[in-house]
């Protein structure tokens, strides 16, 4: 362990990891913090610069992006009542208001506190638990590897939207997808059509950018000009060590639930940060004082949604299932780099895993800092008109595409995507579904193929083993979740 | 209605999948004839059907929305404006087309600079200092991506000098 922990020291301890994590942060916030542009946008962007970098800079740089996105979206939200992510949508609820009443610098403030303090406890959370589960997994054969498999998919299902057919048909077709190429086991072609170039299967980054940059892009011009809110004015007010402490129980439960919210996978920012968000209204000794501009209220909101972004890389580097979009880009950038998150992950390069550790512990202050430093001038960034910036970012897409392979193909294939995830966008079907498919796709192929070859085919080896019927009820589970779910929901309209 | 439309579409595909597609352009492995679990047929046969089964509970909820619970219809939506917008979604489509078009005719910076311009009047912009910056900012991505990344692109300002 402490060998380990000083070699994880010595390769984490470089000048580019420094600068690979700070500027994560730093693009995170500010991308997150303009209204139109996405966290999972910037990551995407952010993954074809990654490829030449080692894999703990290349990791650090797209979670630092990550952690910096969960606070950033609180800056529009509360200066221009525009979540700049969909977990920020509850802070503005206080947010706004407080910046209506003059207090903007003291809301942001306390929104960076809180993100801070919540995201060092889930990077704590995701330390100890991790490497707990990938102890209690490595006993894990292809069968159940297999059920796992099918939980996460359950799990993508059923919490990713209404419709449980859409959820199921967006899956389905992404794990399609992922098999065209040559087949892994016998070399036979796939869905290839003869074209040289999907013989290597269909590359992740335009995938990516496609179904997760373009759609807004084309969406935006889709859209008539909206007009924005006013900026509310940023004046430098001094949050008060009283204002602070009187919020810290909420920091501390809601960072709790975020971490708890985001162990499970699928489940994301957006219901942690309401859930911390109602927790302290129910115990606050004022609850009406919530919605009028409380601080407290931007404090639970912050905490529950940054307690979420360690947490969710609980079941990715214990088990290789991606909790959220945003960690299934970083499942793609571990597998770039010859890397599989698992079990395997913590016995075979347990070095990278501490440093990327303590790389995450440390960007904590990070956020901490750049925050600090660059609440006055994010304000500014906030207001800058998407029309601007819509150019750039297309830019981004097709050159980032093209780095790839020097590929004109890639770009072909971006464009494709992009219109698959329009109409997936514009049909109500949620796109993680479909990423998750094509990422433990030929995941859940290989564990099959290997289970029945071990089994000899026969096929009540699926369902032996303690651990696959855990994960077989765990699945059902989730489904009978769902369905009590939609039937409360109709019972209460 | 929308959504019938999108279930009876993705049934289609996926019956195309699993009758036309699947059996014609996945090559045959006659080893595993005695195994056919093993095939690499399988896996997509079991997702095709899958689709199927979800393109089928798709349509099947959309008629229960339709028939039973008798949606009110939506107010009509003014169709001048949805032509508009797409009109707007086409024009800057053609300016990527015509950035991917021209990239390695006229060099990285021409296109990009050519690309702003192009997506800077899709959205009527009349300030010429938001031109200018946008150029400044265009040749500035172009270094970045040839110089920084060291992707091989073609720079219009090689050319101009060679």
């Amino acid at each position: 362990m402490f060998d380990y922990l000083t070699e994880a020291i010595t390769l984490y301890a470089t000048f580019d990891n420094f600068l690979a994590i700070t500027l994560g942060v730093f693009v995170g916030v500010i991308i997150a913090a303009i209204p139109g542009l996405t966290v999972t946008m910037a990551v995407a962007l952010a993954l074809p610069f990654s490829f030449a970098m080692e894999p703990v800079t290349a990791i650090l740089l797209l979670v630092g992006i990550y952690k910096g996105g969960m606070y950033g979206g609180s800056i529009s939200a509360i200066l221009i009542n525009t979540p700049g992510s969909p977990a920020a949508a509850c802070t503005l609820l206080d947010g706004y208001p407080l910046a209506q009443k003059g207090q903007a610098g003291k809301a942001l403030k306390m929104a960076l506190y809180a993100s801070c303090i919540a995201d060092f406890i889930s990077n704590i959370a995701l330390i100890f638990f991790s490497a707990w589960i990938a102890s209690l997994a490595v006993s894990f054969g292809p069968p159940e590897f297999f059920w796992l498999m099918c939980f996460s998919f359950t799990i993508i299902i059923t919490l990713a939207g209404d419709n449980l057919g859409m959820g199921i048909l967006s899956c389905a077709l992404g794990a399609l997808v992922s098999l065209i190429g040559l087949d892994s086991v016998y070399g036979v072609q796939r869905f290839t059509f003869n074209n040289i170039n999907l013989m290597d299967g269909v590359s992740f980054i335009p995938l990516l950018i496609g179904l997760f940059a373009l759609p807004e892009i084309m969406s935006y011009y889709m859209k008539h000009e909206q007009k924005k809110a006013k900026l509310a004015n940023y004046k430098s007010s001094t949050l008060s060590w009283l204002e602070f402490k009187q919020s810290i129980k909420s920091i501390i439960r809601g960072s709790f639930i975020g971490v708890i919210v985001g162990a499970i996978p699928g489940t994301g920012a957006t219901a942690a940060s309401f859930i911390s968000y109602s927790e302290a209204k129910r115990t606050a000794k004022n609850p009406e004082r919530f919605g009028q501009g409380e601080l407290e209220g931007v404090a639970a909101a912050e905490a529950g949604n940054n307690g979420v972004a360690g947490a969710t890389l609980i079941p990715l580097l214990s088990l290789g299932i991606p909790g959220d979009v945003v960690t299934a880009v970083i499942l793609g950038a571990f597998m770039i780099h010859g890397l599989t998150p698992g079990p395997g992950l913590f016995e075979d390069n347990a070095v990278l895993v501490y440093a990327l550790f303590l790389g995450l512990l440390i960007s904590s202050l990070i956020l901490f800092a750049v925050g600090s430093f660059s609440i006055k001038y994010l304000s500014k960034v906030a207001d800058i008109p998407a029309k601007y910036l819509y150019p750039v970012v297309l830019v981004f897409c097709v050159l980032g595409t093209y780095a790839i392979n020097n590929s004109v193909f890639d770009i072909y294939l971006m464009i494709i995507f992009g219109i698959l995830g329009l109409i997936m966008i514009k049909t109500g079907t949620p796109v993680p579904p479909f990423l998750i498919g094509f990422i433990l796709g030929p995941l859940f192929e290989d564990n099959f193929r290997r289970t029945l070859l071990i089994a000899k085919g026969d096929m009540s080896i699926f369902y032996r083993g303690p651990i696959s019927v855990f994960f077989i009820v765990l699945s059902i589970a989730a489904i009978f979740l769902f369905f009590w779910k939609k039937r409360k929901t109709a019972q209460q309209t | 209605m929308g959504q019938l439309i999108y279930g009876l579409i993705s049934l289609l595909i996926s019956l195309g999948l699993l009758v036309y597609l699947i059996p014609n352009s996945i090559g045959a492995v006659g080893i595993n004839q005695s195994n056919p679990l093993l095939a690499p047929t399988i896996a997509p046969y079991l997702f095709a059907g899958i689709a199927f089964l979800a393109s089928l509970l798709i349509l099947l909820s959309s008629f229960y929305q339709l028939i039973i619970k008798k949606q009110k219809d939506k107010q009509a939506v003014s169709t001048r404006g949805k032509e508009r917008d797409y009109l707007k979604l086409m024009m800057a489509a053609a300016c990527v087309a015509g950035f991917v078009f021209l990239l390695p005719k006229v060099g990285v910076e021409i296109a990009v600079s050519l690309l702003f311009i192009g997506l800077l009047a899709t959205v009527r912009e009349k300030r010429p200092l938001v031109y200018v910056v946008l150029l400044v900012v265009a040749v500035f991505i172009s270094e970045f991506f040839i110089d920084v990344v060291e992707v091989p692109l073609p720079s219009s300002i090689d050319r101009f000098y060679h």
